[in-house]
């Protein structure tokens, strides 16, 4: 890279920085996570299409709204966009709010998930509904891709890669039923039902399961552990 | 029977149907099940040898469940779909 190109460069970065700085004193309850999505808004065949011009035009949070968008922190300058991901800082809110809204929820929450864990048995082992019941997970393994998943009421999957060595860590998967509640786990139904979706999900299109997820890496206050 | 399980709201909303149902049914089970996926919804079917599917549609005139897996047709009778909307999390 020529002296000009990574100045150029550096300057835009720098701006970028001073920008993520506002936003994290305007949203002190908001983290951001890391670099979500990039994507090239013009022709690849321009020469150098990214660096002519940059100036950071846009900074702007998508809020949930709807049916459980995650926060995005959108950054464009002209020809490229970026999408960074923007968490609750702190998990212990984030707990917080997950016992406060699943127990507003009441007697009709409490039937519900009776209903969808007598549902969840049909659909597991012996084994693994014992597991359920004692610590409120149950792992299965996945005959397509081998991954290890812990499945867990309440919080995001977690995909272990087996080696001889024994499980390592691979990623978080977050995935509702029908929505969930900004700034918590809670879904908007109750927690066993969004278990059932990812386990079906998982046994029947894995690839799609990891498409629809959301992704929480080791250290994300979103994993939930 | 046939069941339905929608996981739309608390304590699901559910929809059964005979195992032979006559054909003014099997097409209100068609409409249902293509409404459910028209309106983002994703339809499971556990079958015989507990194996989860994903089905793409009800095949009228056989009366079972049109599966993901090679297109193969699964016997909708003894059968329970379960339908999620399966939404991204934060």
């Amino acid at each position: 890279m020529s002296d000009e190109l990574w100045n150029t460069a550096k300057k835009h970065f720098v701006a970028l920085f001073e920008l993520l700085e506002k936003f994290k004193q305007e949203h002190p309850n908001l983290a951001i996570l890391g670099l979500h999505e990039a994507y090239e808004l013009v022709s690849s065949t321009e020469p150098d299409p990214g660096i002519r011009g940059m100036s950071f035009s846009s900074l702007r949070v998508k809020s949930p709204g709807g049916r459980g968008h995650c926060y995005t922190l959108k950054v464009s300058i002209p020809g490229y966009s970026f999408r960074l991901r923007a968490v609750p800082a702190d998990p212990a809110i984030c707990l917080l709010n997950t016992v406060l809204m699943t127990g507003s929820g009441g007697g009709e929450l409490l039937a519900a998930e009776r209903r969808a864990q007598e549902k969840l048995r049909g659909h597991i082992s012996e084994e693994q509904w014992t597991s359920y019941q004692l610590t409120s997970a149950f792992t299965e393994q996945s005959k397509r891709s081998n991954l290890l998943y812990l499945f867990r009421r309440g919080f995001p999957t977690l995909a272990f890669k087996s080696s001889p060595e024994g499980n390592n860590f691979f990623m978080g998967l977050c995935l509702h039923a029908e929505g969930y509640e900004p700034f918590s786990w809670a879904g908007r139904l109750c927690s066993t039902d969004d278990v059932i979706t990812a386990l079906l999900l998982m046994r029947s299109q894995e690839k799609k399961f990891w498409a629809k997820a959301g992704h929480h890496e080791l250290h994300s206050p979103m994993l939930g552990i | 029977m046939i069941l339905l399980d929608i996981l739309g709201e608390p304590g699901h909303k559910q929809a059964t149907f005979d195992d032979d149902p006559s054909p003014k049914k099997r097409r209100e089970l068609a409409e249902e099940v293509s409404g459910l996926m028209k309106d983002g919804y994703t339809c499971f079917l556990k079958d015989g040898s507990g194996e989860d599917h994903k089905i793409t549609g009800y095949d009228i005139m056989t009366n079972s469940w049109m599966t993901l897996v090679r297109g193969e047709l699964v016997p909708a009778p003894q059968s329970v779909v379960t339908a999620s909307r399966a939404i991204q999390g934060g």
